[in-house]
């Protein structure tokens, strides 16, 4: 790797941090910036149809990252509390039409992230460790609560 | 006033009035909870917001993009319409009255952020207004097969003569600055190349026209403002597109 750059003095940070140089002086950093402020307006959340097609689309990264990461985990703490899935529910109310859909098409454990960002729980004693019992039920209660999934 | 040519089917997908406040003291989010009472018969949906920022980084070592959606917490409610429509905002950072398609006019539009506009400012007494913006997305559905993006929009990436003219792919980002009354204009064009294959070509053409000045939050200059900002955003608008396009959104 060379620094050579006539006229050009290899800024301190470049010695400090090698890997946020490419020999040629800032580009990456303005690349970076560039991209940066393109993609926050492009996807700024006062776009009320943007917002939606982030929230979507974070959503199933983080749903892909967490089915991949537990699908050979058999404790149901584990599977809840694994970090994509808390993030999920950070997302808040928005992602409830997407967990639903997810739900309907292969009933997985959830309930936690419904319960904890709906503040409901719809499931009857008799139905808890049935899963499609339970998928049905929250389906029901969305349908009863008007959310389109 | 300058009388902009109304298109039957406006392409517009989202049309976004936008009002950015400072605070001395920000409203807390039970207090900006409360602005639904008023308007709950027309806007009964209430969604907690939650602050996402959109990021992407470039690796330098691994050559790699990175994107992800950055959250920092709750900052407000989003209150929509029952067809879910129409979208009011109320935030501790400002204001936002959003509109999804169809779209009807500018001015039942102003009216309508204006009323929800004077109530948030007589509610949660801001300190100053510190940008105003309006922006509109819009998606024209070019008819395929496509010979020159220039039959369409003039406002393109443009290739030199000689050269291959066929485009598989294009992002345009534009900031483009009007000193006189001190506007920015980001245009921001693109295809969704996944709806390619229907016999049309979607072009998003998105315009956000932005002033960024402090004004008093009562001062009639804020309307004036997004009234001259509609302007400009109908200059950009109108002046790239072409007569063709005008045709495909009569």
């Amino acid at each position: 790797m060379t620094y050579a750059v006539a006229g050009r003095r290899t800024p301190l940070t470049a010695f400090l941090f090698p890997e946020r140089y490419d020999s040629t002086g800032t580009e990456l950093d303005t690349v970076n910036d560039a991209g940066l402020r393109a993609c926050r307006h492009y996807f700024a959340e006062q776009a009320v149809s943007r917002r939606s097609q982030m929230i979507e689309s974070a959503f199933h990264q983080l749903a892909d990252e967490w089915s991949s990461d537990t699908q050979f985990e058999s404790s149901l703490t584990a599977i809840t509390n694994h970090p994509s899935y808390q993030k999920i529910i950070s997302l808040g109310v928005e992602v409830v039409p997407l967990i639903l859909s997810e739900l309907a098409a292969t009933p997985r454990p959830w309930f936690a992230a419904l319960r904890e960002i709906t503040g409901s729980d719809p499931v009857q004693a008799h139905e808890r460790g049935n899963v499609v019992a339970m998928a049905d039920s929250w389906l029901r209660w969305a349908q009863a609560n008007n959310i389109r999934w | 006033m300058i009388k902009w040519p109304r298109l039957r089917n406006a392409p517009i997908v989202e049309a976004i009035l936008d009002i950015r406040v400072r605070f001395q003291t920000p409203p807390d989010v039970r207090h900006l909870e409360s602005f639904q009472d008023a308007i709950r018969t027309r806007y009964p949906v209430k969604l907690g917001r939650v602050r996402f920022e959109a990021e992407v980084r470039v690796e330098a070592l691994t050559q790699s993009v990175q994107q992800g959606v950055r959250r920092s917490g709750p900052d407000g409610f989003m209150f929509k319409d029952s067809a879910q429509k129409r979208t009011v905002q109320v935030r501790s950072d400002g204001f936002t009255f959003n509109w999804l398609h169809p779209y009807d006019t500018w001015e039942v539009l102003r009216d309508e952020a204006r009323e929800h506009w004077e109530r948030y400012r007589e509610t949660f007494k801001p300190e100053a207004v510190i940008r105003v913006a309006l922006r509109y997305i819009n998606r024209i559905e070019l008819p395929l097969p496509l010979n020159d993006f220039g039959d369409y929009i003039k406002t393109q990436p443009v290739i030199a003569p000689g050269l291959p003219q066929g485009l598989q792919m294009f992002f345009m980002r534009l900031e483009v600055e009007e000193p006189q009354r001190g506007f920015i204009g980001i245009v921001t064009e693109t295809i969704e190349p996944q709806s390619i294959g229907a016999g049309r070509l979607p072009l998003i053409f998105d315009i956000d026209a932005i002033r960024e000045t402090t004004f008093d939050p009562t001062d009639p200059l804020v309307w004036g403002t997004l009234e001259q900002l509609r302007d400009f955003k109908n200059e950009l608008f109108f002046g790239s597109i072409t007569d063709k396009t005008k045709e495909l959104c009569s």
